[in-house]
């Protein structure tokens, strides 16, 4: 079932087309991974789609509903949650107040439990009590993934989730995240950890100077020639 | 409730208590005036804690929210014989109405561009009442009636509107509106990816601070039987900063203690021979303490008490 469709979205940033002409479909309960060199315009993609940024031309549409022209809040409130590659956490709330805020914006009941489940499954629960400035880069990277599953959003889009942290860390998310679609969750990630992110998703989506090269299995990633000489720039193979 | 707040809560009670009878007890008439002005700044600062301190919009106008209360309050006794009590409260509320409509474009905006603005709008107002006669023009309105017959009875109502506002300040930052508030502040951008209607949001909590300035003009208004342009004046838009800043940006009685010590410095500095130092000596005082105090007293009290990590 789909549930997210992108359409020719355009946007430039003065002479340059950060996105270009782009366009894709989310299925429900599926992982979608975008990858691309930097610069490529992944970020700038789910900007768009999250509603921080207007697209110059295109159409974004959620659950068949056109979104293109709604607020970020209301894409939030609507399920379509994101989470930054610059981590944004809010500094000076604790780690659990973190947790609580996505959830009382909604009017939702907090689930001290279910939070500290979470904080638990994520090496977060020492650092429950206390604001998030005092955490690590790492730990605010995973602050963002609980903060951004704790409202159980329809679409959970992650900015580079794995971006500075361990293996043992990315071990831990990869697992909260494997849970949340095991429980019929659906994401979109972009990331650079490709060995990392090639385990974890469906489908692949390469970006490359704003226009999609690429779309297909991750095993096929490899072996697309477009990909070799945009992404990987020589014959290697990942 | 744990013991500590407890007995936080007790000593509070005790001291606001002891300050409703004392001073009257003793009967400090002298005193009594100053406390109650000290009471009406107190509140001022309150309202500029809760815009600029909880939420993070750095206003250096209020002076307009706080002089447009008086006034409004002011038109209202006098032309429209509204009796004083009412008209405190709707003077505060045409001028949240007034001042939510002017504030609501730059609300779009963030930092010091914002801080910008605040900083015109008493300047344009100093300038628009001075050419409306009905506003009393450069002398201002005069003959303003007494808000209570009496001197202890006003300041004991400047104090209970003052114990108000701070109850309201408390109150809201432990709500849902508290957290969205702090939300904003940390960071806009993450709070709209949340979910957070921003700009709705930061109007509800730019009225509320209006309001409580509005009342807190109002009583100036009456406390002095007359209001004038003087009001808008940088002085009265820079005191609850100074306040708040001095007693402790985002927390619930910082500015109240910071209203206290400065006006305790003003009116001690009025003294003859330190009357020409006075803004010197105001300042260092003011670049010293901050120096110590970086977080305020009640910022540096608290982390003493409950440790490094209070948020």
């Amino acid at each position: 079932m789909e549930i997210l469709r992108v359409e020719q979205l355009i946007k430039r940033f003065g002479g340059i087309v950060a996105v270009d002409n782009v366009s894709f479909t989310l299925q429900k309960n599926e992982i979608l991974g975008i990858i691309g060199p930097n610069g490529a315009g992944k970020t700038t993609l789910f900007s768009l789609i999250s509603g921080t940024e207007k697209p110059d031309s295109g159409k974004i549409y959620l659950n068949g509903e056109d979104i293109t022209n709604t607020k970020p809040y209301h894409r939030a409130l609507k399920g379509l949650v994101r989470t930054f590659q610059i981590v944004r956490p809010f500094k000076s709330l604790t780690v659990e107040q973190n947790l609580h805020a996505p959830l009382t914006v909604r009017k939702i009941h907090f689930n001290q439990e279910e939070a500290i489940q979470l904080l638990k499954k994520l090496g977060l629960i020492q650092k429950r009590n206390i604001p998030a400035a005092y955490l690590t880069h790492g730990e605010m990277k995973k602050l963002e993934v609980a903060r951004g599953l704790i409202a159980k959003p329809r679409i959970l889009m992650l900015d580079e989730p794995f971006g500075g942290l361990t293996v043992a860390e990315i071990g831990e998310v990869t697992s909260v995240l494997r849970e949340y679609y095991e429980e019929g969750g659906t994401l979109v990630i972009i990331e650079h950890r490709l060995r990392e992110l090639m385990k974890l998703i469906q489908r692949a989506l390469v970006m490359d100077q704003g226009k999609l090269i690429f779309e297909g299995a991750p095993a096929d990633v490899a072996k697309s020639e477009a990909v070799i000489k945009a992404y990987l720039g020589t014959d290697t193979v990942i | 409730m744990k013991r500590l707040d407890k007995i936080f809560v007790v000593t509070l009670l005790a001291v606001l208590a002891a300050m409703a009878v004392l001073p009257i007890a003793l009967n400090l008439r002298f005193i009594i005036f100053i406390l109650t002005l000290t009471n009406i700044f107190a509140m001022l600062a309150v309202s500029w804690n809760l815009l600029s301190g909880y939420m993070g919009l750095l206003s250096l106008g209020h002076s307009f929210f706080f002089a447009g209360g008086g006034y409004a309050a002011a038109i209202l006794s006098i032309s429209y014989g509204v009796p004083p009590v009412a008209a405190v409260f709707l003077g505060a509320l045409v001028i949240t109405g007034l001042g939510s409509l002017i504030g609501l474009p730059s609300l779009k905006l963030r930092g010091h561009f914002f801080a910008l603005v605040t900083l015109i709008i008493p300047i344009i107002a100093y300038q628009v009442t001075n050419a409306i006669p009905q506003l009393g023009g450069h002398d201002g309105i005069f003959g303003i009636p007494s808000l209570f017959q009496s001197a202890e009875a006003f300041y004991l109502a400047s104090l209970a509107a003052m114990a108000g506002s701070v109850m309201v300040s408390y109150l809201v930052m432990r709500s849902r509106l508290g957290i969205i508030f702090t939300c904003i502040k940390d960071d806009e951008i993450a709070a709209k990816a949340a979910g957070i209607d921003v700009p709705r949001y930061k109007l509800l909590g730019l009225a509320i601070s209006i309001f409580i300035a509005g009342v807190a003009g109002a009583f100036y208004a009456y406390l002095n039987g007359v209001i004038s342009p003087a009001t808008y004046e940088l002085e009265k838009a820079s005191l609850p900063l100074l306040m708040t800043l001095l007693g402790g940006r985002a927390t619930i009685l910082g500015p109240v203690v910071g209203a206290y010590i400065i006006e305790i410095l003003i009116e001690t500095l009025k003294i003859e021979v330190l009357v020409r130092a006075r803004l010197l000596i105001y300042s260092a005082l003011a670049l010293l303490i901050f120096m110590i105090f970086p977080s305020g007293i009640v910022g540096f009290l608290r982390r003493k008490v409950y440790g490094d990590t209070a948020g």
